[in-house]
């Protein structure tokens, strides 16, 4: 971290209370700082991104756009002065009453003690040096999906990619939540390199993130424990896969915990969900700002629905309405969720009526509605599926959930029925969250299946709270118990707490491992990397390259920021593009002859790199030779430039 | 003698969260200044061992403590941020930055005793001045054991006026930290255990009805002190003779007060060992001990020790004399050939704002003595004497006898503070204010621009040069690309004479084919694509390598000045603009870089293709 990217960020926090100051709602210091920290970030990206449209990408529009939120958020906190100081002394006095007082952050301060350094270690590992000179990486997120989050934002810092066309399909339009990406790259101007980029705005959201989660947990549940045992129940996450670690022990012995020799998790083949940290919060970098938004917007919600007060839904509405340029799941499931509520308010004979939800849906649709139809592929890849990957028959998918997140789906039903762990208005609030649950049985919006656990992590995401409350009555009740039954019962509690956060406990201790398994892995070699390193420093930002789509790890446009007629075959065929018919063009301009030239002249090509992925793929290097312009041979690639072939 | 201080602020009032916040941005200011650039300085010959013992305790190879390289606890340390945040430079100095921002905040203990002036001008002093900033910086012990030498004497202050068991464990488990730090421990105890036998005098005699002494004990205890150091060997003797007096003063003023009828609760230092009971003082001692067994004995790992010449006991033993024995065998041989008055020199010439403030805070002291007081005034003559003495006398070490002048500076501001009306004091401030201005200039330079600048007289003594920094780049620069090319990595040889091997020992180790040669022993440098041969070897390697690249670099350069050939002016001059009188008196260990024609081709054919077009 330079110094000029910590200022930065700290601005962004500044922006992030500035914004919370319209806000009329009554927020904590430690409610405050973590709403700015992913607020901040996303008013500067997005004031930025117009200032990038002015005056091009540079340190000049990041400071322009960065000033331009502060001047924004200048009379937020003009309205938050008179308080603000007052808040501070309420959180110290708070924190001196001891961790017993129910005002306590003591719960909080705790968690933070244990999430925040087990973030910084697994970032820390993110990026290493290769013992073969080039660049390793720490676990799966950062070897396939960083690759690509790499490309995006590299195509903002290095490429100045200013007519939103993704680098992974060249010429494509960027129908893809890049905003978390955007703000990656707005700290390279400080004087960080892409990768480190990414680490550091991964980290300063990841830091924000248990602290929503907290807050979402009071607020809603009105209790401390259970705000705790929620967050740490959504964050450890699995199901039953920790079942193996048996088999793993029987057959290696204990040793086998300091090399952990699979995921716990996730096998892609009956294990789908993942854990959220490892699966969703750390690979995808948008959810990391789509989790926190959704939280946030539900907070503000659940007190403004109650007070009817307007300012507090608009507020809402804004946050939700530019969420889909960071995460479309999260502005989707806040405006879905927000409407079941206005429609229950609506019709309870007792609610508080529907009118000052306008203020909310309005503006959550409105603003939304240009990205959200600028995100849809060129072609939707939707269809009606019954069972998903679970199986056909109710019970493949009771056993499917059961396997995959334990005892989870039970407890959630048990907590929505036992009045005694969450009231009646909570559990009817957050009951809808089932229906992203059942929705992913029947209907598949992208190519890629796997993706339905996208929509189906909210309903992880939420119901950990109202499990988290069954647990935390449940101990209570224990607690009264008499012996033998108190003991008997505390067992079962804590066999049962347990069981919901083995798997993914084991799966993020073999991360922070670091050494378990095949990581660290190498993912670009020193040849691709002097390649990469080449492509951006000696080729105009608009150049566009063939590569071979068989892998993650090509450099140009992870490492160069310069975009290519296909990447990963992976990544485009996710992304509801034509990644056939690319992977194919690539295969065929790699291999000469005289299709390659008009499939050159289609695509824009300037540049071909041949190196060891691209001759795997039958690359014909005589071709290219007497055809193209050697302009770049080192560390086993070979780059030709095409002009003047056509 | 139980005078304590000026000011009183209600806890919790305006003025003591103003107080609160004033130390808070202090601390932040300080960990800014800390962590800015921290990677940036090439590393100095021991920050490069220290790293490269934690990244060992890392490993599971690190064999236990060696007094030849100072107590283990911050290897312990500095591997836990090698674990969270990775292996660096800036991670290796992350401990001192941090020990250094810690101690800023500590004279918060002290606003009750030395007034709310006071307490600001010490922790602006701790944040801001040239030797606390650099060696915060500074990846070795110094401003870690400066940290808990003042946590140390806070807790023994507050245990003095209020004992309570928690501060009798805290007080031991600290000694022991600081133990397992640095052997400057002995020091420490010997500073505190010798006040507490003056301090106690002082109490009886008052109590039995002697006339108040102020700080008289403290300048005839601390004087004699001086006499004993300047006498020097046998440094036994004279430390018994002096000992022998400092008890018979107890004794004596001890006989007197029991005469007189004075009950222990009514002498703080005897309260203070009272009051909590023996059961607590066990229980302590208890406590302590396990610390130091599981802190020498590498967390329970071993028993044996490092098994080196200077630890030939077990790890337990080890600990308890192998600092000590080690630190009088090194007496004689003087490690960075200083004079005894080394720190009468640097001292006030980095640090004239403190001492000035602080010969205010003397003059007050004397005139209005308190326990504070008494006890920086003795630190600080008692330290200064025994570091003097000291055979050792190094740059870092200037940290430790500066502690007790910041605060008696402390002191000074605050007289200066409540008689701020009277014009003299008001030519002082001003005075004061140029001063500060010019100690903020020095301290930034010294800091962030002239960190390996050798005409400093903070850098010397091991810093490696910049250009050695940048061949370190280069070599991993040529790793990557011969292993690209040539799917080999790239194969190094370092002369290890002259201790040059380091820092590169650590600086290379993510490297596979380095070897650490002594070149002066023969050819040991076939098909190496770099050597690095120090300047007494080149001629021997020169004639094999004739078709290489030789580059000249310096790799330590250093400034051992003739002190006292110096006038006035020449001061004058380095103190403008770190001109020297004599040229010839800056040393450097020069070294040869190597580079093999294979090596250099790839090398300009990368930099061709990686050239910006145009």
């Amino acid at each position: 971290m330079t110094l000029l990217s910590a200022i930065f960020l700290v601005s962004c926090i500044g922006v992030g209370v500035g914004v919370t100051g319209y806000l009329p709602m009554v927020l904590r210091v430690e409610e405050r700082l973590p709403i700015a920290a992913v607020v901040g970030a996303m008013a500067v990206t997005s004031t930025s991104f117009v200032a990038i449209a002015f005056f091009d990408f540079s340190g000049g529009a990041v400071v322009v756009g960065t000033g331009a939120a502060i001047v924004l958020a200048a009379p937020g906190w003009r309205s938050l002065a008179p308080t603000l100081r007052a808040d501070i002394t309420d959180f110290g006095r708070r924190l001196r009453a001891g961790w017993r007082d129910p005002a306590s952050p003591a719960p909080l301060l705790g968690l933070l003690a244990v999430t925040w350094p087990l973030t910084i270690r697994i970032l820390s590992l993110a990026y290493q040096r290769s013992p073969t000179g080039g660049v390793a990486v720490g676990h799966l997120s950062v070897f396939g999906d960083w690759q690509a989050h790499l490309a995006y934002a590299g195509s903002f810092a290095y490429g100045g990619d200013l007519d939103l066309t993704t680098p992974l399909s060249a010429g494509d339009d960027l129908a893809y939540h890049f905003g978390v990406d955007l703000f990656a790259a707005l700290t390279v101007p400080a004087g960080l390199s892409v990768p480190a980029a990414l680490t550091l705005t991964t980290g300063y959201l990841a830091f924000a993130l248990p602290a929503l989660l907290y807050m979402f947990g009071r607020r809603l549940f009105e209790r401390r424990s259970v705000a705790v045992v929620g967050t740490i129940t959504f964050l450890a996450a699995g199901g039953f896969g920790f079942f193996r670690f048996f088999d793993d022990v029987a057959d290696q012995g204990w040793s086998v915990v300091w090399n952990l020799p699979r995921d716990y998790t996730r096998d892609f083949d009956t294990l789908w969900m993942d854990n959220p940290v490892l699966g969703h919060l750390y690979p995808q970098r948008p959810t990391l700002i789509g989790f926190s938004v959704v939280l946030i917007a539900l907070v503000v919600l659940w007190s403004a629905r109650r007070s009817g007060d307007r300012a507090s839904m608009a507020w809402a509405g804004v946050l939700v309405g530019i969420t889909p340029l960071f995460h479309t799941f999260g502005w989707g499931t806040a405006l879905v969720l927000g409407s079941i509520w206005a429609l229950t308010d609506a019709v309870a004979p007792n609610g508080a009526g529907w009118r000052h939800w306008l203020w909310y849906l309005v503006p959550a649709t409105a603003l939304a509605l240009p990205t959200v139809v600028w995100l849809l592929p060129p072609e939707s890849a939707f269809r009606w599926e019954w069972g998903w990957v679970a199986g056909d028959t109710p019970w493949d998918i009771v056993w499917f959930w059961l396997w995959n997140t334990g005892l989870f789906p039970l407890l959630f039903v048990g907590g929505l029925v036992w009045r005694g762990a969450v009231s009646r208005r909570v559990a009817v609030a957050v009951a809808p969250i089932w229906l992203w649950w059942a929705g992913v049985h029947f209907a598949i919006p992208h190519p890629w299946v796997g993706n339905n656990a996208k929509y189906a992590v909210f309903w992880w995401l939420i119901g950990s709270f109202v499990v988290a409350a069954v647990i935390v009555e449940a101990a209570r009740w224990a607690a009264r118990a008499d012996p033998p039954v108190n003991a008997f019962a505390n067992a079962a509690i804590a066999l049962g707490a347990l069981s919901l956060v083995a798997a993914g406990g084991l799966d993020i201790f073999k991360t922070l491992d670091g050494t378990a398994g095949v990581y660290p892995a190498t993912v670009v070699t020193a040849g691709e990397q002097l390649v990469g390193e080449w492509a951006r420093a000696a080729t105009p930002a608009d150049s566009v390259f063939v590569v071979s789509s068989s892998s993650t790890s090509q450099p140009i446009s992870s490492i160069g920021g310069r975009p290519v007629v296909t990447a990963f075959d992976g990544w485009v065929f996710d992304l509801g593009l034509d990644w056939i018919g690319r992977a194919e063009a690539s295969r065929e301009i790699l291999a000469g002859g005289p299709e390659a030239i008009g499939l050159v002249e289609e695509f824009g090509v300037d540049y071909v790199v041949i190196g060891p992925n691209e001759l795997a793929a039958g690359a014909d290097t005589v071709y290219w030779d007497r055809s193209g312009t050697l302009v770049y041979d080192l560390g086993g690639f070979r780059v030709y430039a095409v002009e003047g072939i056509v | 003698m139980s005078a304590i201080g000026t000011e009183t602020p209600q806890r919790g009032s305006t003025a003591d969260r103003r107080l609160a916040t004033i130390i808070l941005v202090l601390m932040a200011l300080g960990l800014v200044l800390r962590l800015v650039d921290l990677g940036t300085r090439a590393l100095h010959h021991d920050e490069s061992l220290d790293a490269w013992f934690s990244q060992r305790f890392l490993d599971d190879t690190y064999e236990g403590y060696d007094p030849v390289y100072h107590g283990p606890l911050r290897f312990y340390i500095t591997a836990g941020f090698f674990w969270l945040l990775g292996l660096s430079t800036t991670t290796a100095r992350l401990i001192s930055a941090l020990a250094g921002t810690a101690l800023i905040g500590l004279p918060w203990f002290l606003r009750r005793q030395i007034g709310r002036a006071a307490t600001i001008a010490i922790a602006a002093i701790l944040c801001i001045s040239p030797s606390y900033l650099y060696f915060s910086r500074f990846g070795r012990e110094d401003a870690f054991f400066a940290f808990l030498s003042l946590a140390f004497f806070v807790m023994l202050l507050a245990h003095l006026q209020r004992p309570r068991p928690a501060l009798v464990v805290g007080l031991l488990v600290t000694l022991v930290a600081a133990w397992a730090v640095k052997e400057s421990v002995f020091l420490l105890v010997l500073v505190v255990g010798s006040f507490l036998l003056v301090e106690l005098s002082g109490e009886l005699w008052e109590a039995s009805g002697g006339r108040p002494v102020g700080s008289g004990a403290v300048l005839i205890g601390a004087g004699l002190a001086v006499l004993a150091f300047v006498l020097g060997e046998p440094l036994v003797a004279n430390m018994a003779w002096w000992g022998a007096l400092l008890i018979g003063g107890v004794v004596y003023t001890g006989v007197r007060a029991r005469r007189a009828g004075v009950a222990a609760a009514d002498v703080p230092v005897l309260r203070a060992v009272i009051a909590p009971g023996w059961q607590v003082w066990v229980l302590a001692a208890g406590i302590g001990a396990f610390v130091f067994v599981a802190l020498f004995t590498v967390l329970f790992r071993t028993s044996t020790g490092a098994n080196t010449a200077s630890t030939p006991w077990n790890a337990v033993f080890d600990g308890l004399f192998g600092g000590w024995d080690y630190w009088r065998s090194q007496q004689d041989v003087n490690r960075g050939g200083q004079p005894g008055y080394y720190y009468l020199f640097v001292l006030p010439l980095y640090e004239f704002v403190t001492i000035g403030l602080a010969l205010v805070g003397i003059r007050r002291e004397l005139r209005r003595s308190t326990l504070v007081g008494r006890f920086a005034l003795w630190s600080a003559i008692v330290s200064l004497a025994a570091y003097s003495y000291a055979g050792e006398r190094m740059p870092w070490l200037v940290v430790h006898p500066l502690l007790p002048f910041v605060l008696l500076a402390g002191l000074g501001a605050q007289e200066l503070w409540e008689r701020r009306g009277e014009l003299r004091v008001g030519l002082m401030a001003g005075l004061l204010g140029i001063g500060v201005v010019v100690t903020v200039v020095a301290s930034f330079q010294l800091s962030y621009s002239r960190g390996e600048e050798p005409r400093e007289l903070l850098t010397q003594a091991g810093q490696a040069s910049p250009e050695l920094a940048a061949t370190v780049e280069r070599m991993y620069d040529l790793d990557r690309l011969i292993r690209a090319e040539l799917g080999r990595p790239a194969s190094i040889v370092i002369d290890s004479s002259d201790s040059a091997a380091w820092p590169y020992v650590w600086y290379l180790r993510d490297l596979d084919d380095v070897a650490y040669i002594d070149l002066g022993a023969g050819d040991p440098t076939p098909g190496a694509d770099v050597v690095v041969a120090v300047a007494r070897n080149v001629p021997l390697v020169e004639p094999l390598l004739v078709d290489h690249q030789a580059t000249v670099q310096p790799h330590r350069e250093w400034w051992v000045p003739s002190y006292t050939a110096a006038g006035p002016t020449d001061w004058f001059r380095w103190f403008v603009d770190r001109e020297i009188w004599d040229e010839t008196e800056v040393g450097s260990i020069d070294e040869t870089v190597f580079v093999s024609p294979g090596a250099l081709a790839l090398e300009v054919r990368a930099d061709d293709l990686l050239a910006p077009p145009g």
